[in-house]
């Protein structure tokens, strides 16, 4: 049963949209894509990608429709500090510069974060990793194809499943047809849409309404969201810093980059890439604060930026947020799909079932496990069972385990397997324990410190002396 | 002894009246109405009504902080089915939801449906944002000084 009935655009126009953009990224895809026969120009864009392209591909990549969407959420939610705390996701991008510099040192000729992991702390870390890793990925998968559904929904009324398959199915397919450069060439023209497409509605909504009735409408209908001494949105804080390192330390989305970009580009890319994105958040946050002052109805959590956008700026705004956010989707969608198809082929199937496969065989294994995990994703973003936020953040505890780790991992000598295993298995724990006792605002947070103790504690307690060059693995003989 | 019976006229009155009412209210009953949470430790929750097989109907949900609501604030008015309430400070809120259907009839009051908001401990949240910020600074402390170690 649909809960909104009130939406902007009309189904034909909504669909006209979709099926044009579709169009262009598929196109790109195919034009980006159409000299990487090799499998590591399929999978890492050959290497040598520079700066300004990477730059845009990281930053697009993190402003996916968690930083659209998510933002209002959390503001409409927990207020003020959720909209600051969000915005505080850049510093994961911030810290990543100087760690992607040094995995570009220590591992030239790596292909994932699970090879990192496998390497420094043996098998057992190794496979503990590979489970929160791909767990990870499915939460964000389904959250972006969840994302897909509800915008699709809220700005025309299409049924919620509709809108999810048709744009999982488009980033599935240009994803399949033109590899890693193809991912990282429509990042570019895909941020460029959603800054223009953020600036020009923070712009009007601030010009439409004005900040003293934004202001006075919280007051009268929803003062908490104002005050900073909102116990939830005070612990949201750190959860969200802390979850947003946890998702870019770990994941290969970012490994990938850092192995992609040219010597001497991570550094700067990621450190660019995490100053620009830091507004964005707080512009699309601001959105949603003015729904009270509207007098605007949000059926759910995950609807206030594309219903207030569209309520306040008429059909011109549904267009704009339509082609913003569905920009902000493909870009995080086909980079998550990219690079968790490269984690399970190399990670999995490579090293555990085929170790002779030929490069052409991997090749063909990533096409088919891109095109699996779209189907499953499409499967369990089905029966929508909770809100973005609260889904996301769920994957937090686990995530958000892996910071020490690996952070330590790559700096300290000292930190052993068994203090690495420990930390991610009863970080994870604690975390989800936390989240179910406290709230989602919690999980990640608590993750980290049980963590960190257990990093802190275990060298201390069992120094060993690992030897750097063992992470300078030869690439494999395909 | 008294009358145990009600005279013929009041049931007549109430037979008029049943009979008067539009057929679709009896057809589709009483609304539902449900709530995400009814203990709300952040402030937000999402209520959600519905009337089985009303298609095009109009709702009118209305709040009040007392259990008889003798004093109501009506918080929606239209075809949505679910809203989300946030920013609440603690407290205790009680709602109900009726539907208007297309011949223009009301339906009965949904059965009333209450929430209490109740926000963590302010100490509480301190001690995790201490925590947090910890672990933040340790984290960058371990980068900076790392490469020596």
């Amino acid at each position: 049963m649909s809960i909104q009935e009130t939406a902007i655009l009309e189904p034909g126009l909504a669909w006209f949209l979709i099926a044009l953009f579709t169009a262009l990224y598929l196109g790109m895809g195919w034009y980006f894509g159409r000299r990487d026969k090799e499998l590591d120009q399929f999978v890492l864009a050959g290497r040598k990608v520079g700066l300004a392209v990477g730059t845009a591909t990281a930053m697009a990549t993190w402003v996916t429709s968690n930083t659209t969407m998510m933002a209002p959420q959390l503001a409409y939610q927990i207020g003020l500090w959720g909209m600051i705390g969000y915005a505080l996701g850049s510093v994961g991008l911030l810290l990543f510069a100087p760690l992607a510099k040094r995995i570009r040192q220590l591992m030239p000729y790596g292909y994932t974060s699970g090879d990192f992991v496998r390497l420094r702390y043996g098998p057992v870390a190794w496979r503990i990793f590979l489970a929160i890793s791909l767990f990870y990925s499915f939460g964000w998968l389904v959250s972006l194809g969840m994302a897909g559904g509800v915008l699709t929904h809220a700005l025309s009324g299409i049924p919620y499943w509709q809108g999810m398959t048709v744009i999982l199915a488009a980033c599935v397919a240009y994803t399949l047809i033109g590899g890693f450069r193809a991912v990282i060439g429509t990042d570019f023209i895909q941020s460029i849409l959603i800054l223009v497409g953020l600036v020009v509605i923070a712009w009007l909504v601030i010009g439409r309404i004005g900040f003293d009735d934004i202001h006075l409408g919280l007051q009268l209908e929803r003062p908490e969201l104002l005050t900073l001494l909102m116990p939830a949105a005070i612990m949201f804080l750190f959860n969200n810093l802390l979850f947003g390192m946890g998702e870019i330390f770990h994941s290969n989305v970012w490994w990938t980059r850092a192995y992609s970009f040219r010597e001497g580009v991570g550094m700067w890319a990621y450190l660019l890439a995490g100053i620009f994105w830091a507004p964005i958040p707080i512009v699309a946050g601001f959105i949603a604060l003015a729904a009270p002052a509207l007098g605007a109805n949000i059926p759910a959590a995950d609807m206030v930026g594309p219903i207030v956008a569209s309520e306040l700026l008429g059909l011109a705004g549904a267009v704009i947020v339509l082609v913003m956010v569905f920009a902000a989707l493909a870009s995080s969608l086909d980079s998550l799909l990219a690079a968790t198809a490269m984690l399970v082929v190399r990670d999995i199937y490579y090293r555990h079932l085929r170790p002779q496969a030929t490069a052409a065989h991997l090749r063909t294994a990533t096409k088919v496990t891109i095109l699996l995990l779209g189907i499953i994703a499409w499967m369990l973003c089905l029966p929508r069972i909770t809100t973005l936020a609260e889904l996301l953040h769920f994957t937090g505890a686990f995530v958000a385990s892996t910071i020490w780790p690996i952070a330590a991992g790559l700096y300290w000598r000292q930190t052993n397997r068994i203090g690495a295993s420990l930390a991610m298995v009863l970080g994870s724990l604690a975390g989800i324990s936390a989240y179910f006792l406290i709230g989602f605002y919690v999980g990640a947070l608590v993750g980290a410190a049980v963590s960190m103790v257990i990093v802190l504690l275990t060298t201390w307690l069992w120094p060993q002396s690992f030897d750097w060059k063992t992470l300078n693995e030869p690439p494999p003989r395909h | 002894m008294p009358h145990r019976h009600a005279p013929h006229a009041l049931w007549a009155f109430a037979l008029s009246i049943i009979l008067l009412m539009p057929a679709s209210v009896f057809a589709q009953g009483v609304p539902t109405l449900d709530v995400s949470t009814q203990m709300a430790r952040a402030g937000y929750y999402q209520l959600r009504w519905g009337l089985e097989g009303a298609d095009g109907t109009l709702y009118r949900l209305e709040e009040s902080r007392y259990d008889d609501f003798r004093q109501v604030r009506v918080l929606y008015e239209g075809a949505d089915r679910a809203t989300v309430i946030s920013g609440r400070s603690d407290g205790i809120f009680h709602y109900r939801v009726r539907a208007t259907v297309a011949d223009g009839g009301h339906s009965p009051w949904s059965e009333p449906l209450m929430v209490t908001v109740a926000h963590h401990s302010l100490g509480q949240a301190l001690t995790l944002f201490l925590t947090g910020a910890v672990v933040f600074l340790a984290t960058i402390a371990l980068i900076v000084t790392g490469r020596k170690v």
